[in-house]
């Protein structure tokens, strides 16, 4: 099992979809936390995100980590995997599965 | 190669060249001089045209008027005349103006075409608020004395995402609402976010520093204990810049209609054709629905969204707003 804190890991303020859009984007924590626990096709371990501790998430910034990944390692794998907590913000629980959903099946 | 450079012959022949180059120096530097009197002279010489602000300032809440007095200034500079912006009969004053105005004289002085002056209205609210802003400290020239306002926070300005500035703006809002972070505090967050987001990828097509600015300013009213925002950029428009259907293509069609389905986000408006993009604008209007974000209101070009009331305005005329404002209010 693997733990992120996007607070405590990553950061507090969350920024938007693409590293050139500007600072802790999408794209960058995607690259530099999830991608490393997917490249290995046998490794199916449960990948425990804490949402909780930041300042919000633009919708960019969940499609681009979460989407974005889904849609390199697909759907069904990241259901599988991700297992989101949150106390304070229950509601984006529902909108990151939403576009992982969105993406296609690969 | 070498031995052909230390030759008498070219020796003889660069001496005259570096010789006839610092002539040529000399003479654009003296030139130069003249020429910059001259110009200085003559400019000096040209009247200053005055401009008078409507009493009611604002966009939000008499934005015609003020379309209009904004088409006049932008007509004037293009040609290149020297303007006096009277503000001494303003009574009422919003932020939202205070960022559009800012946002066009920084476009003219890009361009080169920036002579332009002005006073402080009469009214000492008005006055406090203008110079609490910030707005001067864009501007060549500065009044003897800034005031402080802990009321207002300050223009802020970028051409990227920059979460800090968006945590700074949400840590003013609390303070003077004393609340702690909430959801509602994070929808903030979020909308600043979007809105920053969307400036950098969508709302202009050169992506430059210099050009492709929001700007953001935050005030807190003490009448109705609310934080008001304003968030504007100078691109090219919510409805110049989403994907339309054929038919809206091939016949011009309303802005406010494509304002408010970008809004809504009932069709996939977002240019990069990717189904999974186009929710930032969503997202927001969201939250003008579900109440955390309340007052919003988005104007682009010539359509204008009032979110809580759900009206939507087509402008008439050739009145038209440069880019995107959007405003909103955290209570």
């Amino acid at each position: 099992m693997y733990k992120i804190s996007i607070a405590k890991d990553f950061s507090e303020t969350p920024g938007a979809r693409y590293k050139d859009d500007g600072p802790f984007s999408g794209e960058e924590f995607r690259e530099i936390f999830l991608e490393p626990l997917f490249e290995n096709p046998d490794d199916n371990k449960d990948i425990i995100v804490i949402l909780d501790g930041v300042e919000g998430y633009a919708t960019s910034f969940l499609d681009e980590a979460f989407g974005g990944i889904a849609r390199k390692y697909g759907v069904k794998r990241c259901l599988k995997r991700f297992k989101f907590i949150s106390k304070d913000v229950k509601l984006y629980v529902n909108e990151i599965i939403s576009y992982i959903k969105k993406t296609n099946e690969k | 190669m070498k031995k052909l450079y230390v030759s008498n012959k070219f020796k003889a022949y660069n001496e005259k060249r570096s010789e006839s180059a610092l002539k040529n120096k000399k003479r654009q530097e003296t030139l130069s001089k003249d020429d910059l009197l001259r110009k200085a002279k003559r400019r000096n010489k040209r009247q200053f045209i005055t401009i008078e602000a409507p009493p009611k300032f604002s966009i939000k809440d008499n934005l015609e008027e003020c379309l209009d007095l904004f088409a006049e200034i932008e007509t004037r500079l293009w040609n290149k005349e020297r303007l006096f912006i009277d503000l001494s009969n303003v009574h009422y004053l919003t932020t939202d103006v205070l960022i559009y105005l800012l946002s066009r004289l920084d476009f003219f002085e890009q361009q080169g075409r920036l002579d332009v002056a002005g006073n402080l209205p009469n009214d000492p609210d008005c006055e406090k608020i203008i110079s609490a802003s910030g707005f001067y400290d864009y501007m060549s020239f500065k009044p003897s004395q800034r005031v402080s306002n802990q009321n207002i926070l300050s223009i802020k300005s970028g051409s990227i995402v920059q979460p800090q500035v968006a945590k700074e703006v949400v840590n003013f809002s609390l303070k003077h609402l004393k609340k702690d972070k909430s959801l509602n505090s994070m929808s903030i967050y979020t909308t600043l976010i979007e809105c920053m987001a969307n400036t950098k990828n969508h709302a202009y097509h050169v992506a430059s520093e210099k050009i492709s600015k929001w700007w953001l300013i935050a005030l807190y009213s003490k009448n109705d204990n609310s934080v008001k925002f304003t968030f504007l950029d100078n691109g090219h428009g919510i409805p110049k810049t989403v994907r339309k259907k054929v038919l809206e293509r091939l016949i011009s069609y309303e802005d406010n209609k494509l304002i408010e389905s970008a809004l809504k986000g009932n069709y996939l408006r977002t240019q990069t054709n990717q189904p999974w993009r186009g929710n930032g604008l969503p997202k927001i209007y969201n939250f003008s629905k579900e109440k955390q974000i309340e007052d919003l209101v988005v104007i682009s070009n010539k359509g204008c969204i009032n979110c809580e009331a759900d009206e939507s305005k087509l402008l008439g005329g050739k009145r038209n707003l440069n880019g995107t404002l959007l405003s909103w209010s955290f209570v």
